[in-house]
């Protein structure tokens, strides 16, 4: 309940501090609107917003759940094998510092324009970071955990299944933030630069229509929608599965 | 009797740092049955790496390791090992879950009611009942230690690996905890290979006695002392400080083990070997 006030105060006190710069400052509705107009904007668009949401996130979860599989497969192979973690950890050094938006061109050459080149950006976009975390999960687990398991007969999946995954569980629960951020900020921007993809397009989409049309309130309400998909996936789902696991264990401090 | 362990000529060399060789280097003994064997040495004398080769996590040079006269190749729930340190259980269970899932893993068969059982009798046995249902975080040392035996014996091994098992307690918790593995080792019939450097610990809990020094099993005796050990004893006294001077000890022994003591040794008089 404490917390809930806390956090409704803050957003009240930005909304507070937004009227008072856009008044003061005597701005223009086109280049700061006010907040009445970009809710009403939200509002009256609600029908389009919904399936651009809808189409953004439907893209993103595939391209998430593409990145999760490769990553992991990935950092498993780096903890069973010799040679294959220096290989993978040259390979994230060249790949991680690249934009995910820097490889849209050679992925429009290579898939051409459809939803195929923004879900390859995405999955680029999300990869390397996961592999980071999760190969770092794995490298932190305790010595003892390993051999309890090894001990008890375990290898290979099974033991990455039943100990090594809870173990740096961690890890990836951080991993899967930072993707998701990354797999959005992707999706976002590749509509941005490059438009739809075939007939429909995301969110990124929408914000790249209304400032071709100088709807600026239509903007903020794009960027709005984006901020409140990302506090509900926040709160409901990765808060949710901390609470559930790491924060239970008293794997991380409160 | 046929022995339950046979180390033949074991030989496990690595290098560290400096070039410093670490390791052992052409151990054999044998374990009985039933018989709780420690370990005793100085630091880096090579007693961990023995178990661990015991273990099956540390391949040998060369030599050879028998349990029940079959050939160890690899880590197994027949030889379960009680680690260093107090991170050994998976801190995303229970206590209870802890051993459910090692039984689990260990024997598919059981039902889980049967494992249900099984985990409150193994807790009950360690005194961990009122624990059951917590998790590692919430446990003193001398609590998960408790549970490391409890986990150990659950999955039923031929032998039960110890490294320095209660070095992380205190000189009190020390004590429960020795005598616990008495009574439980007395209860089941367990063999047991504990590694210690503390001598006390040694004479208290130990049938016979393996004294490595550098890689080496210098000495193999047996405990002359009759059951239950008091400091008190004169007799305790006077095999403290034979065993003392067997481990400290600091003779060349780079060509090879000295297998004949040098020392007389009064009434340890089974030199094995």
């Amino acid at each position: 309940m404490k917390k809930l006030v806390s956090k409704t105060a803050l957003i009240f006190s930005l909304a507070v501090l937004w009227e008072a710069v856009r008044v003061l400052g005597g701005y223009s509705e086109l280049l700061f609107p006010s907040l009445r107009s970009i809710v009403l904007s939200l509002w009256a668009e609600r029908a389009q917003l919904f399936a651009n949401a809808l189409f953004s996130l439907k893209l993103i979860g595939l391209g998430l759940f593409t990145a999760v599989v490769l990553a992991m497969m990935l950092a498993l192979l780096c903890m069973s094998t010799k040679i294959f973690p220096g290989v993978i950890t040259d390979i994230m050094a060249i790949m991680h510092p690249l934009p995910g938006i820097a490889i849209l061109p050679v992925a429009i050459l290579w898939f051409g324009i459809g939803i195929e080149s923004i879900l390859f950006v995405i999955i680029f976009s999300a990869l390397w970071p996961l592999l980071n975390h999760f190969y770092t999960g794995f490298r932190s687990i305790p010595k003892n955990q390993l051999e309890v398991g090894r001990n008890l007969g375990l290898s290979g999946v099974k033991l990455a299944l039943s100990v090594m995954l809870p173990a740096s569980f961690p890890h990836i629960l951080g991993g899967l933030r930072t993707g998701w951020a990354r797999a959005w900020q992707a999706s976002v921007a590749a509509e941005l630069v490059f438009g739809a993809a075939g007939g429909q397009g995301g969110l990124g989409w929408y914000l790249y229509k209304k400032r071709f049309l100088m709807e600026t309130p239509g903007v903020f309400a794009g960027m709005l929608l984006i901020i409140a998909i990302g506090l509900v996936v926040e709160y409901l789902i990765f808060t949710t599965l901390e609470n559930l696991t790491v924060r239970k264990w008293k794997a991380v401090i409160d | 009797m046929k022995p339950l362990i046979k180390v033949k000529a074991l030989t496990r060399i690595y290098d560290t740092s400096q070039n410093v060789i670490a390791g052992i280097k052409d151990v054999s003994f044998e374990v009985r049955e039933g018989e709780l064997v420690g370990i005793i040495g100085r630091s880096g004398c090579g007693k961990t790496t023995l178990l661990r080769c015991i273990a099956g996590f540390e391949k040998s040079d060369s030599g050879e390791i028998f349990l029940d006269g079959k050939r160890v190749s690899g880590p197994g729930p027949d030889r379960f090992m009680v680690f260093q340190g107090l991170d050994q259980l998976f801190p995303w269970l229970t206590v209870k879950g802890n051993l459910i899932f090692a039984m689990k893993t260990v024997n598919k068969d059981m039902t889980p009611k049967e494992l249900r059982e099984r985990a409150e009798y193994f807790l009950e046995l360690v005194g961990l009942s009122a624990w059951a249902d917590r998790y590692p975080y919430q446990l003193s040392g001398g609590m998960k230690q408790r549970a490391f035996l409890a986990r150990a014996l659950s999955v039923s091994p031929r032998v039960l690996l110890m490294d320095e098992p209660f070095g992380s307690l205190d000189a009190f918790g020390r004590k429960a905890m020795q005598d616990l593995l008495l009574k439980l080792w007395e209860k089941t019939g367990i063999t047991i290979l504990f590694v210690t450097h503390d001598i006390d610990e040694c004479i208290k809990l130990s049938d016979k006695i393996l004294v490595f020094a550098r890689g080496t099993l210098k000495y193999s005796i047996y405990n002359p002392l009759p059951r239950p050990r008091m400091v008190e004893d004169a007799a305790y006294r006077e095999f403290l400080a034979k065993l003392s001077r067997m481990v400290e000890e600091e003779k060349d022994i780079a060509e090879g083990p000295a297998r004949e003591p040098s020392i007389n040794l009064k009434w340890a008089d089974v030199i094995l070997q």
